[in-house]
């Protein structure tokens, strides 16, 4: 009875993947390990200009993938077509295999994107903003509840958490976004600049919420940075972007070997110096 | 229904804590009651009482030295005025009777001319010259003039009275020995007081516009802000890749801004009319009604308009709330900031108050048919003259304004959930340094 269920479990999952994909590769796609599949993307903006110019790269399950790149390079672009707020000019884009254009509503649930220019309600304490959020992604008001725990605890905010946010610091601002976008455990963080205008302390401990997210809960991690030194150190995997298009894309230490060079802003400017 | 509940009940927290909104919905409205009670309301009291004090002060100037003018002297003495009496040989000037009346107190004096008397025995009409000191040109002044005449009226009639009882003639019958019964008919309905169904009619004219403008500016004040707050706190482009359905996001604004709308509403319609109240029942006591006109006789407003008629009306007002609404959380959408959204308020509301005021002065009778359905389609102005298309008994009209404030109510919905379900939500700003939607250029990584 027990293997019956089961044949019948795969059975009709298949079939749902099959329906939602519209692809005939259907073990493929079950026992896929990509997170997140970009293809080709590109993004014009009004008046001409391209946000992303054929942007294609795979996220793989459970590693840190770092976009890497000057400001005005593209990243957020990216970024923000993965996370529903804009809408390709061509190309696709997929989240375990949910397609972010014509599915953005089953993205969204597995996803949990911090803008690099995030706020949070002033008027709300931390802890309420932290319930707020857990609540929207959460089934169960216990769910919810362990959410808003696990929350308060990577946030490390202490007592400060039942302080209005309109008196927090920069850095604790900062500190309780990324928990509110780690504690909903989606399958997927992204993370636009996480570390961005904060002091050393602060940023440490950021880096090191993001590194527990993914060992402790798997999540796949997402992240762009103009600091490519901390992607050094955070990422499995690592694209540069410059002017719309991805320039080199693999593990750091590799990239570093296979073009002789010491660090990833000397890659940087080694190959941006090619292209020019 | 969840995600609804949730972030209905985040707004909420949000704006009870909010102090612009405290503010402005409940201080704000506190002070400016308060400052009107204390400079208008006591300012008020004052004239009414100094009217009925000066009024009852009467300065007579007696060229006629006769007996009817010491009858008229004793006369207004025994209805309770206080007279100061002067005999003289010529009229004085109007600055001597300023000052005459200065001196007095009073506001109204009397001139009786030579021959005044001798008019009255040979029953030919004597005349008062009655002379009002105005100072305000307040509407408290007005009643002064209107007492000053009746002083004398009063006077005359007791003459009538006299001479009628003489001669042996009913006064009831002598001063009215033909009288009218007026009747008005209006859509097929008989009514036994015209001048009470005029007041109705003409007062529902003017409440229902005012109720239709304060509705739709109350609630207007956060519908315009909703979503340019969201950009002000950083949390737009956060909102928009939460689990939350956008129509839900839109649908919550709306009801927040009917919530805080009503609850602003609540909070001047209690002071005004505890205001109101307190002004009339202090004001007033002591001054005789009838004096003033008012009449006990009126028309219930469900013998003019049918209840269900009332219930389309209130139908009508939502959905053009509705429209309005809508209209101003686009603006809120493209809005960059607070500001700008506010600032793009008045130029959806201007027409809003211009339409609902319009409805006064649109004649339906003079209209042909086509013009009287083009006005019913108009939002705003529709809903404005609704009462009267009711009153008509015309249905149709009623009906027709309502269906076409559904529809716009309808169309604006769909269009702002389109834009919302779009990347123009995003990308598609309204700020004030050009007033023309430009299209913000996202380059920033």
């Amino acid at each position: 009875m027990k293997s019956q269920r089961l044949a019948k479990y795969l059975i009709d999952t298949s079939l749902n993947l099959y329906r939602r994909t519209g692809k005939e590769r259907i073990g493929e796609v079950m026992f896929s390990n990509n997170a997140v599949v970009v293809e080709d993307v590109v993004k014009i903006y009004p008046g001409g200009i391209r946000g992303a110019d054929g942007v294609s790269f795979t996220v793989k399950k459970g590693e840190i993938y770092g976009l890497i790149g000057p400001n005005g390079a593209g990243k957020t672009t990216v970024l923000r077509i993965l996370a529903t707020i804009l809408q390709p000019t061509s190309g696709s884009a997929k989240i375990f295999e949910y397609d972010v254009v014509k599915q953005p509503e089953e993205v969204r649930k597995i996803i949990s994107y911090l803008p690099e220019e995030a706020g949070a309600y002033k008027y709300l304490s931390g802890e309420e903003y932290l319930e707020f959020i857990a609540k929207l992604y959460s089934s169960s008001e216990n769910e919810a509840s362990e959410m808003k725990k696990l929350g308060a605890s990577i946030s490390g905010l202490g007592n400060r958490l039942r302080d209005k946010v309109r008196t927090y610091s920069k850095g604790m601002l900062r500190r309780l976004l990324v928990a509110r976008a780690i504690m909903v455990k989606p399958k997927v963080a992204i993370l636009d600049e996480p570390t961005s205008g904060l002091d050393v302390v602060n940023a440490v401990i950021v880096r090191d919420i993001i590194k527990k997210a993914v060992r402790e809960w798997g999540i796949t991690v997402l992240l762009s940075s103009h600091n490519m030194l901390e992607v050094e150190y955070l990422c499995n995997r690592i694209a540069m972007i410059h002017q719309g298009k991805i320039i080199a894309e693999g593990v750091p230490k590799q990239l570093l070997e296979d073009h002789g060079v010491d660090n990833l802003e000397e890659l940087f400017v080694k190959l941006t110096g090619e292209r020019t | 229904m969840k995600a609804f509940t949730v972030f209905l009940l985040k707004e909420l927290k949000s704006i009870a804590r909010d102090p612009k909104i405290i503010i402005g919905m409940i201080i704000a409205p506190i002070i400016l009651v308060a400052v009107l009670y204390g400079f208008m309301g006591s300012a008020m009291r004052q004239q009414i009482e100094e009217a009925v004090r000066a009024s009852g002060s009467i300065v007579l100037i007696d060229l006629d030295r006769g007996n009817w003018t010491q009858s008229l002297a004793k006369h207004l003495e025994a209805i309770g005025l206080n007279v100061t009496y002067s005999q003289r040989d010529a009229a004085p000037s109007i600055d001597e009777m300023a000052e005459l009346m200065e001196e007095s107190r009073a506001k109204i004096l009397y001139v009786i001319p030579r021959g005044f008397s001798k008019n009255l025995t040979e029953m030919i009409p004597g005349v008062v010259e009655c002379y009002v000191l105005m100072k305000s040109l307040s509407f408290i002044e007005m009643g002064i003039i209107s007492a000053a005449e009746s002083y004398i009226r009063l006077f005359s009639e007791s003459i009538s009275k006299s001479i009628l009882v003489n001669i042996g003639i009913s006064e009831s019958f002598a001063k009215n020995p033909v009288l009218s019964s007026s009747r008005v008919v209006l859509a097929g309905k008989v009514f036994g007081s015209p001048q009470a169904l005029l007041n109705l009619v003409l007062s529902l004219s003017f409440v229902m516009p005012l109720l239709a403008v304060m509705f739709i500016i109350f609630i207007s004040q956060y519908a315009v802000m909703a979503m340019a707050v969201e950009k002000e706190e950083k949390m737009f482009e956060t909102l928009l890749s939460l689990p939350i359905n956008r129509t839900t996001i839109i649908a919550v604004k709306l009801l927040t801004s009917i919530i805080i709308g009503l609850a602003t509403m609540g909070v001047y319609a209690s002071i005004f009319i505890w205001f109101f109240g307190n002004m009339v029942s202090s004001g007033f006591e002591g001054s005789s009604q009838g004096q003033l006109g008012i009449s006990g006789e009126s028309i219930n407003l469900f013998e003019l308009v049918k209840p269900e008629s009332i219930a389309l009306i209130l139908i009508g007002l939502a959905s053009v709330a509705t429209f309005v609404l809508s209209l101003l959380m686009l603006v809120s959408l493209f809005a960059e900031d607070v500001r700008t959204a506010q600032t793009f308020t008045g130029i959806i509301i201007f027409p809003v108050v211009f339409a609902a005021y319009a409805a006064m002065f649109v004649d339906i009778a003079v209209l042909s048919p086509s013009a009287t359905i083009a006005i019913s389609m108009i939002p705003v102005l529709n809903t404005a003259m609704s009462i009267k298309f009711s009153v008509m008994g015309d249905t149709f009209l009623v009906a027709l304004a309502n269906l076409s404030n559904l529809a716009y109510a309808i169309i604006t919905i769909v269009a702002l959930r389109n834009v919302v379900s779009s990347e123009k939500v995003f990308t598609a700003k309204l700020s004030l340094k050009s007033p023309r939607m430009a299209f913000k250029k996202y380059k920033s990584a």
